[in-house]
């Protein structure tokens, strides 16, 4: 028994009419043609950014095979894809799959969705009975390596849009943002990026206070139902209420100025102030994030977070290599020792808990909105 | 008036007494140890005088002290009396709706029906506990204000109110209280001076001592209780175990030896002589005789060369014996009991010379021992007791009880549908409230609609 | 003898799981967490079993029996240092807060490391006959109630520690992976003051009676010894707080000062005061 893999992915260079074709026909479709040519375990990775077979060969030779995945790919993407093709056997295979699960052949390192992608696609080739001994090993082997990548090394660490470091950060100032109220300052386009991004992490209020009202009522109408607009005016008044105040309007001057943060603080009772700054020129008085409870970070600030936490995955990708060429070791040598008839189980830790806000077994892949993500479907 | 309620001065008046109450222990002051007050100013010339002057050697008890927390008592009684609990004052904003969504904790959703939904908002609160209130506002928007564990909104004042009481517990002490050292030997008597009248008898006295350290383990008066001569009350007094008579409670409080002896023996390499108190006694062999009159639980000698008793503990006990030969001078000595090869013999000035021991030493002493008593009169201390049990029913109440507000708004205004609005306070602030006022949201939807 | 060596076996094992709760601050390995949980358990069992031997050995001497060994400097050090820790494994096991290991642990380990210099000083674990002003049935109660109290301030230091830690974090703009893995301001925040607003009604309910007993045995209420000083000056800082951020609103990094002020007089109330007080005073020996 050998484990099989014929793939492409971002990096493949194939023709865009070949790879919409192949994203067209989807997994399922492509989990009936392998039964239909014989095959009898198989799993299909196919995202918008790779199309991978995992399959089982029982028999014949490993090359033969290979090429007659190769042959039901190109037939599927109507067009010749072969020069570009991965084929990929045995260890070779298992390592490029741990690989995958752990991020480390994404375009963005250690991104999140792929390893739910991974997980939905076992599932739907194990709803499709196509999977057995081999396969069902294989990819939990896959899933777990994913987790433990992510969690033992800093692949998938910090966030990589100035929207979710703002989120984080706002985390790590309130705990959660449920009990936070947002303020957000004009209705532009980036306005609305952030809001949406806010939004999913489910204030208890979020407000819109733009200089024409009836922009911001829009706004307010499309980011949500309980999205309130206010009117500019009032906004000074509101940063009483408000725990994230986050400013992108087309002012040329500081619309929200020390003065303003420093009247509104003492009804605050010192909870903090989180002031986020994504406009430019700039919205809020660099003077205003001096003061005591108040957190202020610019567009400058956040996009030096995504280019430290960009780099600093990049750091680890040789720590999860490591990993995964390890693990992939593993398996083929129970690979080996099955076939070589012997009973060998696979050294497996069910048990191993999840940390904290880590993905958690259903939840693999529930990203965030505006991370941004690879593989999406 | 005003100054009194501004927290900045609430605050300065504990710094002051944190900073008054710190430099007491590291000054000495006179009722611990007068010694080490006079040792203070002499080696501070300058400093000393002025600080006697300012009270500092009795910290606690100097009129400026004093006069600090008779400050404090004026400032809690009216900070308390100026905002006692009463309504959140949201609850009396002209936007209802706003106040309710402006707590910590909001809910809002659309109702069927008004007056129904609040109806049933509010009784679903009632039937959880909560005291619900209704809020004078006519039918438009209908507004309760529901609360659970009030109770938690009068610990602050029940704190503060203890607190005075305590100091004027102490107060009463101080006034018409008071607090006497009375020491007697053993079956002797002295007078309480502050009760006069009054005397105790040291009926009987025992101590005991840990055999491997030689602390005290336990030491214990017969103690009598005379008024006029007339007998109150006898009773075997210790540490923790004191003895009350109307008005007056003994304590006991130390012991030492008094400079008297009820017995004592000379020994030679063979033979011993029992000393006696009438008289003096002859040794049959030499045919000289011998008598001892003063002891000294502690002995030490002056600079000057005189015999000194330095604490009332028998650490190095000695007697004064004198021998009168059959021939020749009488001669004065101090034995040491513990030490057996020391000698001294006193001249007739009273100064002190070494001396070659002298062939017998001395055996046993031991010493008459006086019990020290506190005599107290303390009309205070049910008000200290009782506010110290109001301080803790005061602490539960304001920090263990868990205070939470509700505020139910019902709306229907034309053309809109009508709305239910919630807003929540948490004695002990949002986060503590988040689950419990998620769930009661979420029924409350369901009996609302 | 096995007391002495129990205790140090817990102590090492203290410091150790101390150890792995700074290496775990830096290091994600969610092991550390786990083993620095291990450490601390294994370590209180020791420190039970050391415990119960000297609760054995104090109590052959007859005045001594039903009270609580707390009489000596080391035997008020190793109660301390068990009653951090075991707050500690408890808390941590419960809510996951592994991360304050390092900002609470030291001070159970500051104790313990007390208790093994004492042990090495004096030669033994200090077990003595009860002074007869100790007695009583308060020497059960007051001074376990006061140590409760303590324990939960050196919790609510670390706690401060954190937060101030946390805050310098988000004021630099660039937060290190650190600032992830610190709990939020305001959780932080909260905690302290939940910490505080505790072991606060602890603490002058324990110095209450404290008085009560002092009362008792020498008939006044309060004497202004330097312990009882000082307990009352740890009380007032205390209240400053409490006043700061209940009635003012205080919260963050200035409130944390304060606490943190508070948890300095309480350090000095338990060990500086020995220097001063005749009454309390473990260090001068009686």
């Amino acid at each position: 028994m050998e484990l099989l893999l014929a793939g492409l992915n971002h990096k493949s260079g194939v023709a865009a009419a070949a790879r919409d074709n192949l994203a067209a026909a989807g997994a399922a479709e492509f989990l009936r043609r392998l039964r239909e040519a014989g095959w009898e375990e198989a799993v299909v990775l196919s995202t918008c950014n790779r199309l991978e077979i995992y399959a089982a060969a029982a028999g014949g030779e490993p090359k033969e095979r290979l090429g007659a995945l190769a042959r039901l790919i190109e037939a599927a993407a109507g067009a010749p894809v072969g020069g570009h093709l991965y084929l990929r056997s045995g260890f070779d295979a298992a390592r490029h799959l741990f690989a995958v699960s752990s991020g480390l052949d994404s375009l963005v390192t250690g991104e999140n969705e792929i390893l739910g992608q991974v997980k939905s696609a076992y599932e739907t080739a194990f709803a499709a009975r196509m999977t057995d001994k081999l396969t069902n090993i294989i990819f939990q082997r896959a899933i777990f390596v994913g987790r433990q990548a992510r969690a033992d090394t800093g692949i998938s660490a910090g966030q990589l849009s100035v929207a979710s470091v703002a989120a984080a950060l706002a985390e790590r100032i309130f705990g959660t943002l449920q009990d936070s109220s947002v303020l957000i300052l004009g209705a532009g386009q980036m306005a609305e990026i952030a809001g949406r991004h806010l939004l999913s992490a489910k204030p208890s209020r979020l407000r819109i206070a733009n200089r024409t009202f009836e922009r911001g009522s829009e706004l307010a109408a499309a980011l949500s139902p309980a999205a309130e607009a206010v009117r500019w005016e009032d906004f000074p008044a509101l940063l009483e209420t408000t725990d994230i105040v986050l400013a992108s309007t087309g002012a040329p001057e500081p619309v929200l100025t020390r003065a303003m943060v420093e009247s509104a603080m003492p009804a605050r009772m010192g909870r903090s102030l989180f002031l986020i700054d994504i406009a430019m020129p700039r919205d809020i008085e660099d003077a205003a994030g001096e003061l005591d409870h108040v957190y202020l970070y610019t567009l400058a600030d956040l996009q030096g977070i995504v280019d430290e936490n960009m780099s600093r995955r990049k750091k680890e990708i040789s720590a999860a290599d490591r990993l995964v060429e390890a693990k992939a070791r593993e398996f083929a040598d129970w690979l080996a020792a099955v076939r070589a008839g012997e009973q060998a189980s696979l050294r497996h830790h069910p048990g191993r808990s999840l940390r904290r806000g880590e993905v958690s077994p259903g939840g693999v892949g529930a990203a965030r909105d505006g991370e941004p993500q690879e593989e999406r479907s | 008036m005003r100054i009194f309620l501004s927290l900045r001065f609430n605050i300065g008046l504990l710094c002051a007494l944190i900073l008054a109450s710190a430099a007491g222990t590291f000054l000495p002051q006179s009722t611990e140890d007068p010694a080490r007050v006079e040792e203070f100013i002499a080696v501070h010339p300058s400093l000393g005088p002025l600080f006697r002057l300012l009270g500092l050697f009795d910290l606690y008890h100097s009129p400026w002290f004093l006069a600090l927390w008779a400050v404090i008592v004026l400032d809690i009684a009216l900070c308390k009396l100026s905002s006692l609990p009463g309504p959140a004052s949201d609850e009396t904003a002209e936007d209802l709706e706003e106040a309710a969504r402006s707590r910590p904790l909001s809910g809002r959703w659309t109702v069927p029906d008004q007056a129904k939904a609040f109806a049933a908002a509010t009784d679903l609160l009632a039937s959880l506990g909560y005291r619900v209130r209704r809020l004078a506002t006519g039918t438009m928007p209908m507004a309760s204000s529901a609360e659970l564990h009030g109770l938690q909104a009068w610990g602050s004042l029940v704190a503060h109110a203890s607190l005075v009481a305590i100091l004027a517990g102490g107060l009463l002490k101080g006034l018409f209280g008071f607090h006497e050292f009375v020491a007697a030997a053993e079956g002797g008597t002295a007078p309480v001076t502050g009760r006069p009248g009054w005397i105790i008898g040291v009926t009987d006295f025992s101590v005991e001592r840990y055999e491997d350290t030689g602390a005290n383990k336990r030491f214990t008066t017969r103690l009598a209780v005379y008024e006029h001569g007339r007998l109150v009350e006898e009773k075997d007094i210790r540490v923790n175990d004191p003895l009350s008579v109307p008005g007056l409670t003994f304590y006991q409080d130390s012991w030492g030896a008094t400079g008297m002896w009820r017995s004592a023996s000379l020994a030679w390499p063979d033979r011993e002589l029992e000393l006696s108190k009438d008289g003096p006694m002859a040794d049959p062999e030499s045919g000289a005789r011998f008598s001892a009159d003063l002891y000294a639980a502690d002995f030490g000698i002056t600079a000057d060369g005189r015999p000194d008793n330095l604490t009332t503990e028998p650490r190095n006990p000695a007697l004064r014996v004198t021998e009168s030969p059959r021939k020749g001078q009488a001669r004065t000595w101090w034995l040491l009991e513990r030490e057996p090869a020391a000698a001294f013999i006193e001249d007739a000035s009273g100064v002190l010379h070494e001396a070659p021991p002298p062939a017998f030493r001395l055996a046993s002493v031991d010493p008459v021992l006086f019990s020290g008593v506190q005599a107290v009169h303390d009309p205070g201390y049910p008000l200290v007791l009782g506010g110290s049990l109001a301080w803790l029913a005061g602490m539960v109440l304001n920090f263990y009880l868990h205070r939470r507000r509700i505020l139910v708004v019902a709306l229907a205004q034309p053309g809109r549908e009508a709305r239910l609005c919630v807003g929540a306070l948490s004695s002990r602030g949002p986060a503590a409230f988040k689950e419990d006022f998620d769930r009661l949201i979420a029924r409350m939807r369901e009996v609302s609609s | 003898m096995m007391e002495s060596v129990l205790f140090q076996i817990a102590s090492a094992l203290y410091v150790a799981g101390t150890g792995l709760g700074f290496v775990y601050l830096y290091n994600r390995d969610e092991r550390l967490s786990r083993w620095m949980h291990n450490l601390l358990a294994v370590g209180v069992v020791f420190h039970l079993a050391s415990s119960g031997i000297r609760l054995k050995h104090f109590w052959d001497i007859p005045e001594n029996r039903w009270y609580l060994p707390v009489n000596s400097f080391f035997g008020a050090l190793s109660a301390m240092a068990l009653a951090i820790t075991a707050t500690f494994v408890v808390v941590e096991g419960r809510h996951r807060l592994g991360i304050l290991g390092a900002f609470v642990l030291p001070w159970a380990c500051l104790a313990a490391l007390g208790g093994v210099f004492r042990v090495h000083s004096m030669g033994d674990t200090e077990i003595y006959g009860l002074a007869p002003a100790l007695q009583s049935y308060w020497m059960n109660i007051h001074p376990l109630v006061i140590m409760v109290a303590y324990a939960v301030f050196g919790n609510a230091f670390g706690v401060g520690v954190a937060l101030l830690v946390q805050e310098r974090q988000l004021r630099s703009k660039r937060p290190q992976e650190l600032c992830y893995r610190l709990p939020s301001i305001e959780e932080l925040d909260t905690l302290n003051y939940r910490l505080v607003a505790a072991g606060f009604p602890v603490l002058t309910v324990g110095i209450i009676m404290g008085g009560i007993w002092a009362h008792n045995a020498w008939g006044r209420f309060w004497g202004w010894d330097a312990k009882e000083t000082w307990s009352l000056i740890t009380a007032l800082v205390y209240a400053v707080f409490l006043h700061q951020r209940l009635v003012k609103g205080w919260r963050g990094r200035k409130a944390v000062y304060t606490s943190m002020l508070g948890f300095a007089c309480v350090v000095f109330t338990f060990v500086g005061v020995n220097f001063l007080s005749r009454l309390h005073g473990y260090l001068s020996a009686r």
